[in-house]
């Protein structure tokens, strides 16, 4: 389970086994370092993404499930291959929401309610009968060719002081926008686009955090 | 002995032509060695099919030719894969919004799934949905193992896209699906550049309006109509609350303005499907009866067919 008090950078692979291996290598081996196995890379190999992470990351696996429907079925699969967290739209009906949150507490993992489209998070975090690990506030890939739509850094505060839970915040990519998703008080960055491969600007936003952290 | 430069230059003429000829013909021939998809029953063009299929399967041919197959792929395989025009032909496997169809949901174990692939019916009213918990069980190359067993089969990927469209699109063309599902709450941005990818490569886009209020106001913004929209209860939803209801009422809002075929998901008995194809269904998607192998699969399909007539 992750703590509150630390700052995470988690970093999505999303293209295929042998990048999600080679990056994983890469890695420096860091308490505050995420892995997330991104959902197009769960579609593409499907379990067997998971269980190649945990094969080279000893780490807090995060799999990107983005679950809409079967809450439970899905998160029993994921967690049995050894994911820590997993995540769910927050888009979908509450009732599997609710189905989501409990059985990853059953199964003592942490779950992610993912705000992506999501205009009222409130909306949703109050329909929840149990609360949830963590929110994702999210501008998606596709969302981002929108610059009127930006990474709701306003909500993270407001989210945090009502329901005390971990947020991490999707949608930027660089060393400056890492630093910034800390200082509005996200807990988790999420950075993707320079780790697939890794680039000399990925392993420079790893450095920056780790000498921050 | 003087040259007889007109003899000389009418004999260069001649044989250009036959140069021409022949090189053109044999260019056509090339072209034309084809297997219609429609017409390939016989066990000898199954056979080469097959055979492909395993060469796709063994990584000896670019995955896209079942794609190909089904009459989808980028012509431009002809120039890197000369063997495939040895096979197919470009006639797609497509919907006919005049004719009802049954969607068989796979979304147990792939043992379970291979059984009832080998039962169901020859018809091409039954749409085969590789779903979700399948495709994130397995991953997306499942589509290929199916399409092995289903060579002719309108293969639908459920991948329930709320982000990345044109990246999960061409996931899906690349193993050789035939349509996409994406998430009607997904942002807008998200379904424009699913559909524009869709439509790229040759693939149909479905888009499921679980947990969508007002369909009309989200099939409004879009910038292309999918092909099919997708009227859901879920299976938490169902589970948990016995008054969340299928929404057929939606049905007829939304065929009085759009012309799209409407599938319904969620119903589970012969009841449910007779009642969804009343309400004016096209497709009727069943999941429950074929979670499992169990019984008798074929029959239980046939009984569905009828009742969609």
């Amino acid at each position: 389970m992750l703590d509150p008090r630390q700052r995470y950078l988690q970093i999505a692979f999303n293209q295929s086994l042998a990048e999600l291996k080679s990056g994983i290598l890469s890695l420096p081996k860091n308490k505050n370092i995420i892995v997330e196995i991104g959902t197009p890379l769960i579609k593409s190999v499907g379990v067997e993404a998971i269980h190649t992470a945990r094969n080279f990351w000893s780490g807090y696996i995060l799999a990107d499930l983005k679950c809409m429907d079967r809450g439970a079925t899905e998160t029993n699969l994921f967690a049995s291959a050894g994911a820590n967290g997993i995540t769910c739209l927050g888009l979908a009906p509450i009732a599997t929401v609710d189905a989501f949150v409990v059985e990853c507490a059953n199964l003592k993992i942490d779950s992610f309610v993912d705000m992506l489209g999501v205009k009222f998070p409130f909306e949703i975090l109050q329909k929840l009968k149990k609360k949830s690990t963590g929110v994702v506030l999210h501008r998606g890939v596709d969302e981002a060719v929108n610059r009127a739509k930006i990474v709701p850094y306003i909500e993270i505060n407001r989210i945090y002081g009502a329901y005390s839970c971990l947020i991490a915040s999707a949608g930027g990519e660089t060393g400056r926008e890492v630093a910034r998703a800390h200082f509005n008080g996200s807990h988790i960055a999420v950075v993707w686009r320079e780790f697939n491969p890794i680039t000399k600007v990925g392993q420079e936003i790893i450095k920056e955090f780790l000498r921050k952290a | 002995m003087p040259f007889d430069w007109g003899e000389i230059f009418s004999g260069a003429l001649r044989l250009l032509f036959w140069v021409f000829v022949i090189y053109s013909f044999s260019k056509k021939k090339k072209r034309k060695i084809s297997i219609n998809i429609d017409e390939a029953n016989s066990p000898a063009e199954t056979i080469t099919l097959q055979e492909q299929l395993s060469k796709i399967k063994s990584g000896k041919i670019y995955s896209g030719l079942v794609g190909m197959i089904v009459g989808q792929l980028n012509p431009k395989i002809l120039d890197t894969e000369p063997n495939a025009v040895a096979v197919v032909s470009a006639k797609s496997v497509g919907l006919d919004s005049k004719k009802r169809y049954l969607q068989v949901a796979l979304n147990g174990n792939w043992e379970d799934a291979q059984q009832i692939l080998r039962q169901l019916p020859n018809s091409e009213r039954i749409l085969i949905e590789a779903g979700t918990p399948f495709i994130k069980r397995y991953g997306i190359n499942i589509i290929t193992e199916i399409r092995m067993l289903r060579p002719l089969a309108y293969i639908v990927a459920d991948l329930k896209t709320v982000d990345m469209g044109e990246r999960e699109a061409n996931l899906a063309a690349d193993v050789g699906a035939n349509a996409v599902i994406g998430l009607g709450i997904a942002p807008v941005e998200t379904i424009n550049a699913l559909s524009e990818a869709c439509t790229k490569r040759g693939l149909d886009m479905f888009l499921d309006l679980m947990n969508v209020e007002q369909p009309l106001v989200v099939l409004k913004q879009l910038d292309k109509l999918p092909k099919v929209v997708l009227l859901h209860r879920g299976v938490d939803e169902t589970e948990t609350d016995s008054a969340k209801t299928i929404p057929y009422f939606q049905i007829n809002q939304i065929k009085g303005a759009y012309k799209i075929m409407v599938a319904v998901a969620g119903a589970d008995s012969e009841r449910d499907v007779k009642s969804a194809v009343f309400n004016g269904a096209d497709i009727v998607v069943l999941w429950k009866s074929f979670y499992k192998f169990e019984g008798n699969v074929g029959q239980l399909a046939e009984r569905f067919l009828a009742e969609i007539r």
